[in-house]
């Protein structure tokens, strides 16, 4: 698990086994790989956003693919392809991401 | 100019007790006898040259012992403090005194050198001759400080009930334990736990078979390897690598120039900041930002 009340940023990669939560997670050359859920105000990724379970976001910017093995649930998302498009629940709930980090 | 030199033979002893000629204040060397075993004075043994105890011989003085050099095979006692300018050296025993043990050049013994004082090798008089450090084949132990201007290795522990103040390196077979802060010049090693109950400052790397723990901040310029935790109530700074064999904690930041390693969590209760990249076997937290030039991720992914 990869857990910050802050920022998350990487110059490369963020990659985890478990649930990845902060306010924001950017990467300047990488992708975002988590292998449960990834709770986030805002993500940026210079690459694909890759998570097994959900992503819960406001905002989710992907210059790659992004990948949720169940739903997507955010207010804004841009990227170059969204696998599970079906699944995407907007949202808006300011700060969706800190109620639900604090029931993980 | 030569010293005239003072014989110490059979014949000035009894009991084990010093009978002979002053030595309170001898203007020159002192020879003492072999298998006298550890000879007793009264008073103090002060000598303006050398103090030599030949094979079988060793030294215990009521109050201060007092020499340019000390070379003694047993061990050297002192009911109050053991001063030598040059250096003292034990071949087969301790070194102990109720105060200090101060040596303008080195402290060396082949068991243990304890003091309810402090222990210091140090060069106040700025000469080249001197080669500065302690050593010992036991535990090196201070009720007060320990400082040195060049190393200290001992092959047991090396506790200090206040600070330790080294400007080489500092290397004990076991634990190091400090109440106070740990101040080195050079690289910190211990077989076993290092434990200082302030700050740890090294200007080389930190290296412990088991934990790295500190009350207060760890500075190392070289970077951490620890086998078990490395923990600090305030901030971890170094410049380079840092690895632990199971979590690395902080009650504040912690700051690393190059990599982040851990076999088990990562926590810091502000901001974690690596230059390079964090791999973790555990879970990373930070209560402030994430910050790593490289890359994050788990050793299993």
């Amino acid at each position: 698990m990869i857990q910050a009340d802050e920022l998350i940023k990487a110059g490369k990669s963020i990659k985890a086994v478990d649930n990845i939560i902060g306010s924001s997670i950017t990467t300047s050359l990488g992708s975002i790989v988590s292998g449960g859920m990834i709770n986030c105000e805002n993500i940026y990724s210079a690459n694909d956003i890759e998570a097994r379970t959900v992503i819960n976001a406001s905002d989710i910017v992907a210059v790659g693919i992004v990948t949720a093995g169940k739903d997507i649930r955010c207010h804004n998302i841009k990227a170059k392809k969204i696998i599970k498009e079906d699944k995407i629940v907007p949202t808006f709930w300011p700060n969706l991401w800190k109620r639900i980090a604090s029931k993980v | 100019m030569t010293l005239p030199t003072l014989y110490i033979t059979a014949e000035h002893v009894e009991n084990g007790m010093y009978i002979g000629p002053d030595v309170s204040n001898y203007e020159g060397n002192i020879e003492i006898a072999a298998d006298l075993g550890i000879l007793k004075f009264l008073g103090s043994i002060k000598a303006k040259g050398e103090i030599l105890a030949l094979s079988g011989t060793g030294i215990h003085a009521e109050k201060n012992i007092l020499a340019t050099s000390i070379e003694s095979d047993l061990t050297v006692e002192s009911g109050s403090a053991i001063t030598v300018f040059k250096g003292i050296k034990v071949l087969g025993g301790s070194i102990r005194a109720v105060m200090n043990i101060f040596s303008d050049g080195y402290i060396e013994a082949f068991e243990d050198i304890r003091a309810n004082f402090s222990i210091i090798a140090r060069s106040y008089r700025q000469s080249d001759e001197n080669v500065n450090f302690i050593k010992a084949g036991g535990l090196i132990a201070s009720a007060m400080s320990i400082q040195s201007d060049g190393d200290v290795e001992a092959v047991n522990s090396i506790v200090a009930f206040e600070g330790i103040d080294v400007k080489g390196n500092i290397k004990a077979g076991v634990d190091i334990i400090v109440q106070w802060d740990l101040n080195v010049g050079g690289n910190i090693e211990a077989g076993r736990d290092i434990a200082v109950g302030r700050n740890i400052d090294c200007k080389g790397r930190i290296r412990s078979r088991l934990n790295t723990k500190a009350g207060r901040g760890i500075k190392a310029i070289l970077g951490i390897v620890s086998g078990g935790d490395i923990q600090a109530i305030e901030n971890i700074n170094v410049r380079h690598d840092i690895k632990a064999g199971k979590n690395i904690k902080s009650g504040q930041d912690i700051e690393v120039g190059f990599n982040i390693e851990a076999g088990g969590d990562i926590e810091a209760e502000n901001n974690l900041t690596a230059f390079s990249n964090i791999e973790v076997n555990g879970k990373i937290k930070a209560g402030g930002a994430i910050t790593v030039t490289g890359y994050i991720g788990d050793i299993k992914s």
